[in-house]
């Protein structure tokens, strides 16, 4: 799955530790959705997804051979 | 890199010990290298112990530095891995400690030797409980976990970690139950064949181990298959 949290979080000026005190999660968690190498749940999608304001669908897409 | 370098050089201990207990027909009296085995072990204890402290004073100060931006996840990064550090060294440290106190005991040792291996085991059990303190201090934003001494303390450990941290801790801990159980199978069989061409009997252990993998089994298939 891929996101675009690196990019969203530059874009409103966020680091990794700031985004996961918000989102209420580890920098670890944050660290491992951004690397693709862990899915989060739908509830963690969306919370963050609202942090940025955006829909979870825009933050958050699978590939087509997903 | 490193984890290569570690497996070469388990292996060659592995692979040395194991050649001359073939060379010697297994009948080695370890009891002349008891005291040689028991200082080499009270020097790992004094050096882990300087290192434990060496991380515990850098735990403090990348705590107490100033860091905005990018460089605060790093800090936090570091923070970490200095914390597995710890966990590490300290427990690791506890079973080395643990492991002389036996020797001097079984060995009957005088009570000076005794008293110092009981103060390398107690500076162990403080050095340990003093990582939950750490956690707390350097982590301040992440849920509090409630005492080791807790009887529930697994389950109150899991449940303050976030999912990010339960995929880490379920790959971990999925990689040392495997690593547990091929360690203890491989234990057997070595005092098994050690037993027969010494004639030393180590039934009692064998018995021992064989419990410890019977329960560490059960328990981890009785969790999934009541789910």
């Amino acid at each position: 799955m891929k996101s675009r949290l690196k990019e969203l979080r530059a874009r409103d000026g966020l680091n990794q530790t700031q985004l996961a005190k918000l989102a209420k999660i580890s920098r670890q968690t944050v660290s491992l959705i951004e690397r693709e190498e862990f899915i989060p749940s739908l509830l963690i999608a969306v919370r963050i997804a609202r942090i940025f304001n955006e829909p979870v669908e825009s933050v958050f897409s699978i590939e087509e051979d997903e | 890199m490193m984890k290569t370098w570690i497996k070469v050089i388990f292996s060659a201990i592995l692979g040395f010990f194991s050649s001359i207990l073939i060379l010697k027909g297994f009948e080695i009296n370890f009891d002349p290298y008891v005291d040689a085995f028991l200082i080499g072990i009270l020097i790992i204890i004094v050096i882990v112990i300087g290192i434990i402290f060496g991380l515990y004073k850098q735990l403090i100060n990348l705590h107490n530095k100033e860091v905005y931006g990018d460089e605060e996840d790093e800090v936090d990064m570091q923070i970490y891995k200095k914390l597995s550090d710890y966990s590490l060294l300290s427990f690791s440290n506890f079973i080395l400690s643990l492991l002389a106190l036996c020797i001097t005991l079984i060995t009957n040792k005088e009570i000076v030797i005794v008293v110092i291996t009981l103060i390398t085991v107690a500076i162990s059990c403080i050095l340990m409980s003093r990582l939950m303190s750490l956690y707390k201090l350097t982590q301040p934003h992440r849920p509090i976990i409630t005492s080791s001494s807790d009887k529930d303390y697994g389950n109150a450990l899991l449940s303050v970690a976030d999912e990010g941290e339960k995929h880490v801790m379920l790959i971990g801990f999925y990689k040392s139950y495997h690593l547990f159980c091929t360690a203890l199978l491989l234990a057997i069989m070595f005092a098994t064949f050690y037993s027969i061409s010494s004639g030393n009997s180590q039934l009692f252990s064998i018995i021992a181990m064989s419990i410890v993998l019977v329960l560490a089994n059960g328990k981890y298939y009785l969790s999934i298959r009541n789910k």
